[in-house]
């Protein structure tokens, strides 16, 4: 991907190149013309330079472009590039339009040497198509260099001028590198390679000027950061890259092609000129030896000698005359030549046939004088005879004296006469010239010959009268193919011919003769198949690119002419979208608000214009929190920073209606971005009806708990009577209450007296019906139903009334009523309001009856209760009080016989007293421990943190007495603290520990051992001693009270300190139990806490 | 009824064996000389109000010491208490609570009423006299009564 700052940068430095490059070579071309080389920046000798102007301009438009370069440029530079912009669109119109105007241009020469043509151009002068380049080129730096800003239309008119710019400089530099420059030909002057490539610099600087490439690119959408690219973009960037590659193939394809052709063609018309050339020498040739194959007949024929010999001697011999005339006739075979004369050496006429007594011309004289030194026939050269108008050629014969032949030797001999045999060369040569094998509107062959420095045209030409032998040109006419030929040139060659046509002409000598033969063609006739060839290779080309062109075009619209399809489509569906979410927003329930963050209101529904009574300008114009009562609207700021801060947020408020009145709302508002606008919209619900339905809901609860909590029917009563009509906003209620089979008013609250204490037979009023038939009922209109009787409400001010029954389990015991002075239809919410109330009330009836009942069972019980444990009171108080009374009467008058009369009873008889004050004593303990343990169970708990080491301690401290005598080693590790009444729980270490203490009375040492352990969280207490121990059978019946596993003999107790044990250890929520073995020690366990239960 | 001294000790018992046994106890312990014998709350009252067959008796002539019974006939040992320590000049009379019962409510109430000692009749006649012996020992002969001159 490419960055923006990386794109500036190649801009920045291509557009200087392109300028400076511009300028340097303008600079360059301008210099060459200077120092008179001008031809130096042609770049090959085949094709034309730079013009003079055309560099000038050069260094114009590149300068300007370097000004342009940055922008803004200042404002005198760019004055400056204006002007040469603008001068240089005006000098490039001038020359683009010469040829309508044919004036030169002012500057055109002032460095200019000559008009030089060069390949037969004209060199130094700017091409319209150079200038046409120009135009652009200045028009594209016009456009940004005109001030103001720059447009985008003016952004697309500099671009596409400098594109076309470009697009001329690169076909041209094709054309010139495929070696066939283009754009020239008659009057246009082609355009130099090098400015086309400058050209080529130039533009592309222009487009780079223009920001071309980040255009490109961004189009293209190669750009950095840029989304990823639609398929179109990637269509386009596919396409962007071959068209252009594919149309500069196509045009170099076409170029090289017509090269390829140009070439075969040539070569083509050359053969054919040249054949035609040779097959004119070759005619003229034998038509030459034809002429000398006669001369020579006559020179060698013995008979010729004799006869002119001998009419020599004697002229006027008829004889002799006939004789010679007789063959000349036959030689002169009619018209095969014009003449034939028979010359004496010193020129006179001998002999002429047809008889021609004229003394020979002054020309022919000259012939025998040169023929004379001739021994053979000969052929002069095409002359015009004297006085004649016509051109002759003449066969010379020598005739030699007769005699032996004469050897070479004799060459110093001389003729005795002379037969000129007279040939009418535009009867028999020049129609050799005249034709030519193919039509053709142009070609000719010429005959000419070198004269000294000039060359004559022998044969009368095909474009111009009377030219033989009068037309004359320099030998040294380069241009010339027959001055060419006369310098002895033979070949093909192009050139001007004597009417200064460009021709293409095939040059030969004709053997032995001074002659030379030209066949030339004019080039715009020869050249017409490369014409045509080069116009088709430019039509199948152009019909290419446009071909090339219009499938890029099709598959481009097509492309998007699918995306259009998709866009119409995404279009419609977005257009249906908005269209049902307009219906939506126009038709919901709720107000719609759109606001900007500071509490503005953009857009409403039409619902909310309703709801508020305002039009959407009133609301747009209200300020911020404008919809709030200033009193119980709240903090709107708040609100918003809330939906800022959340991200959206509902909450219920309070606002105003135009009117003044208000409305409960609850807004639903969120935080939405739209186009880059952050924006809240709010969903407000009128919530008038659901505060209302909340209000009695909760009224309804109140009643409910009212009724929950009556215990009594005039609670209920109350309760009812308080609130039946609010549920239901009604002008009055009644309780009604069934007894057997009538209806008992027991209650109302009305506008008016309703019918409070009467009673109406169930089948006879509305409340019976709905009792009978367990339904509730609405009547809007009490006169139309005829389960109404009329006559009990005609004294009412009732118009419409709901009933619901009062159930209780299957059947209805009683009804609630509501009464408007309306016609009213209760809504279904009220209805149902109403029978919750009345099911509510059944309930709490119900529940009256029950509680009323439960009471009196509970009273009844308790006095039982109560009863009971008076008695038991009074029991144990006897047993404490009465029961030990006579025990201690026993034990003590047994006493005090065995004070008083100790001395005179036997001593068995005391024994026997003293058994007898045991007894009482034993049984003295037994009510003892059985009235502690009693009042344990009666005993409330005072339960606190108890610190069981003291409690221990304290419990040592008070068995000391135990000890005496006996050794008895205790082990008391730290115990935690538990939480129990510490009289009780002393009371459980002492039991514990006494009884420990007693049944390792016969182990020394007495090893005792208190204790804890956690189970599951749960201390766990012990006492642990190494005595007797018992029979884990027996160990059921360890905590019985009055239980026993040893004898009293052994181990002296009332066997109630382990039930006292368990008995406060449960009241504790604890546990106890004991292992062990006998005579291998006890050990006692006691929680205090009730343990876990498995799994919890 | 002559009075001879002052009484020390108002024994109120209704049970005649435990009176015969408390007096035989106080006997041992060499205090029987000044004992008065009251059967019901009654009596007891009516002796220590100097009413009744007691009017002749002067109230200042208080007993050092007052044994009290709480389960008594006609009128209850915790009622004798009451009256007894609601009047200012029968108040400063020391009075223990010699009973058979341990019942935690007639402790408290004892307490409550202003008892100096609570004292519950062991079965075992030597504890009983060992009892006996030591609250009279402490009552008549250690205390030092608070007298109304």
């Amino acid at each position: 991907m490419i960055d923006h700052r990386s794109l500036a940068a190649v801009t920045r430095r291509g557009t200087t190149a392109a300028a400076v490059g511009t300028v340097v070579v303008g600079g360059f071309a301008l210099g060459t013309w200077f120092f008179g080389q001008g031809s130096a920046s042609a770049l090959g000798t085949a094709y034309v330079p730079m013009a003079p102007d055309t560099a000038a301009l050069f260094l114009l438009l590149g300068g300007a472009l370097a000004v342009c370069r940055r922008r803004p440029p200042s404002r005198a530079l760019a004055a400056l590039a204006l002007a040469s912009g603008g001068f240089a669109l005006v000098a490039a119109v001038l020359v683009a339009t010469r040829s309508l105007h044919a004036c030169t241009l002012p500057w055109e020469g002032w460095l200019r040497q000559a008009d030089i043509p060069m390949a037969g151009n004209p060199i130094g002068r700017m091409s319209p198509v150079t200038a046409v380049a120009f135009l652009l080129s200045a028009t594209s730096l016009l456009a940004s260099l005109l001030g103001g800003p720059v447009t985008p239309g003016r952004r697309a008119v500099a671009l596409g001028a400098a594109g076309a710019g470009l697009a001329i400089g690169l076909v041209v530099t094709l054309g010139y590198l495929s070696g066939t420059p283009l754009f020239y030909g008659r009057d246009m002057v082609p355009i130099a390679w090098l400015t086309a490539m400058t050209f080529v610099a130039l533009n592309l600087g222009l487009l780079l000027c223009h920001d071309a490439l980040a255009l490109t690119v961004r189009w293209v959408g190669l750009e950095s950061g840029a989304a990823p690219p639609a398929p179109s973009t990637t269509f386009a960037r596919s396409l962007f890259f071959i068209l252009p590659g594919l149309l500069v193939a196509i045009i170099f394809a076409g170029l090289i092609y017509h090269k390829h052709e140009q070439h075969n063609a040539r070569a083509e018309i050359n053969r054919g000129l040249e054949a035609i050339a040779d097959l004119k020498v070759a005619q003229i040739t034998a038509w030459r030896t034809e002429r000398l194959s006669d001369g020579r007949f006559l020179r060698h024929a013995p008979f010729v000698a004799d006869d002119v010999a001998a009419l020599l001697v004697d002229p006027g011999s008829a004889t002799a005359r006939d004789r010679v005339a007789g063959w000349l006739n036959l030689m002169k075979g009619g018209d095969r030549y014009a003449s034939a004369t028979i010359l004496d050496p010193a020129g006179r006429v001998r002999l002429a046939i047809p008889a021609e007594l004229r003394p020979a011309g002054r020309a022919l004289c000259d012939l025998v004088a040169e023929n004379l030194r001739s021994a053979d026939a000969a052929l002069t050269d095409l002359h015009r005879a004297d006085a004649e108008r016509t051109i002759h050629l003449d066969v010379t014969v020598p005739v030699f004296a007769p005699g032996p032949p004469p050897d070479a030797t004799a060459t110093a001999s001389t003729p005795i006469a002379i037969i000129v045999l007279r040939l009418d060369a535009e009867r028999f040569l020049f129609p050799l010239f005249k034709t030519w094998p193919t039509p053709s509107a142009t070609a000719e062959t010429l005959l000419v010959r070198r004269d000294r420095d000039e060359v004559v045209f022998l044969n009368e030409l095909r474009h111009r009268r009377d030219t033989a032998l009068t037309l004359r040109h320099s030998v040294h006419d380069l241009s010339l193919p027959a001055a060419g030929a006369a310098r002895g040139e033979s070949g093909i060659r192009e050139g001007r011919d004597y009417r200064g046509q460009p021709v293409l002409a095939a040059t030969r000598r004709v053997p032995e003769s001074p002659w030379f033969v030209v066949a030339k063609i004019d080039q715009e006739e020869a050249y017409a198949p490369i014409r045509d060839e080069a116009f088709r290779t430019g039509i199948t080309v152009g019909l290419l690119l446009l071909t090339v062109g219009f499938a890029a075009a099709f598959l481009w619209r097509r492309r998007n002419a699918d995306l259009l399809v998709r866009q119409l489509t995404l279009e419609r569906e977005r257009n249906r979208l908005a269209e049902r979410l307009a219906m939506l927003l126009r038709h919901a329930n709720d107000i719609i608000l759109l606001l900007d963050t500071g509490g503005r209101i953009l857009e409403a529904n039409e619902r909310a214009l309703a709801a508020y009574g305002y039009t959407l300008e009133e609301l747009r114009a209200l300020p911020p929190g404008g919809l709030r009562p200033a009193d119980t609207g709240g903090d709107l700021s708040e609100h918003l920073a809330l939906l800022a801060s959340a991200g959206g947020a509902v909450f219920e408020t309070v606002h105003r209606r135009k009117d003044g009145s208000t409305l409960p709302v609850e807004i639903s508002g969120r935080p939405v971005e739209i186009e880059g606008q952050r924006l809240i919209l709010g969903i407000n619900r009128d919530i008038t009806e659901r505060k209302r339905f909340e209000l009695r809901l909760h009224l309804l609860v109140e009643i409910i708990q009212q009724l929950a909590r009556a215990q009594d029917v005039p609670s209920i009563l109350a309760a009812v009577r308080s609130s039946a009509r609010r549920l239901a906003a009604a002008d009055g209620a009644t309780f009604v209450l069934r007894e057997g089979d009538r209806c008992h008013y027991v209650d109302e609250d009305s506008i008016a007296p309703l019918w409070k204490g009467s009673r109406f037979p169930l089948t006879a009023c509305i409340s019976g019906w709905s009792m009978l038939h367990d339904e509730a009922v609405a009547i809007a209109d009490i006169g139309t139903d005829p389960r109404i009787p009329v006559e009990a409400y005609r004294s009412t001010f009732v118009k419409s009334l709901a009933m619901v029954p009062i159930r209780v389990g299957a059947t209805s015991i009683g009804a609630i009523g509501n009464y408007w002075a309306r016609t009213y239809t209760p809504t279904s919410e009220e209805m149902q309001l109403l029978q919750t109330l009345a099911d509510a009330t059944g309930i709490a009836l119900q529940n009256v009856h029950y509680y009323t009942e439960l009471e009196q069972r509970v009273r009844a019980r308790t006095a039982e209760l109560e009863a009971a444990n008076r008695e038991l009171e009074a029991f144990s108080y006897s047993v404490s009080h009465d029961l030990r009374a006579p025990l201690r009467t026993v034990d003590g008058f047994s006493q005090a016989v065995l004070e008083d009369y100790g001395p005179h009873l036997p001593d068995d008889a005391r024994r026997q007293l003293g058994l007898i004050r045991a007894g009482a004593q034993s049984m003295g303990a037994l009510i003892d421990d059985l009235l502690a343990f009693a009042r344990l169970s009666r005993q409330p708990l005072q339960a606190r943190e108890v610190n069981m080491n003291q409690l221990v301690a304290d419990c040592r401290a008070e068995l000391a007495a135990e000890l005496a005598g006996r050794s008895v080693e205790f082990r008391i590790a730290d115990l935690p603290d538990a939480v129990g009444d510490p009289a009780l729980l002393k009371q459980v270490w002492l039991n514990l520990l006494a009884n420990a203490l007693k049944f390792s009375r016969r182990r020394s040492p007495a090893v005792i051992e208190v204790g804890s352990a956690q189970d599951q969280g749960i201390a766990v207490y012990h006492v642990r001693d190494n005595g007797t121990g018992f029979d884990m059978r027996y160990a059921p019946k360890l905590f019985g009270v009055f239980q026993r596993l040893h004898r009293a003999e052994d181990f002296e107790g009332t066997g109630v300190g382990l039930a006292l044990v368990q008995r406060v250890v449960h009241r504790h929520g604890g546990r106890v139990w004991a292992e062990a073995a006998v005579d291998r020690g006890a050990a006692f366990y006691f929680t205090v806490r009730p343990p876990p239960l498995p799994g919890s | 009824m002559n009075e001879p001294s002052p009484i020390e000790i108002l024994l109120v018992e209704d049970s005649p064996q435990d009176a015969e046994l408390t007096l035989r106890a106080l006997r041992n312990a060499s205090l029987v000389n000044r004992i008065h014998l009251a059967r019901d709350g009654v009596e007891a009252l009516d002796f220590l109000f100097c009413e009744g067959p007691h009017a002749t008796r002067r109230i200042e002539d208080a007993p050092k010491v007052v044994l009290l019974d709480l389960k008594l006939p006609r009128l209850d040992g915790l009622e004798v208490l009451r009256r007894l320590k609601g009047d200012p000049r029968t108040k400063a009379i020391p009075v223990v609570v010699l009973t058979s019962s341990r019942e935690q409510n007639d402790v408290v109430a004892s307490y409550q009423l202003g008892v100096n000692s609570y004292i519950v009749k062991p079965v075992d006649f030597e504890r009983f006299s060992a009892a006996v012996r030591e609250l009279g020992l402490y009552w008549l002969l250690l205390n030092e009564p608070l007298r109304t001159l």
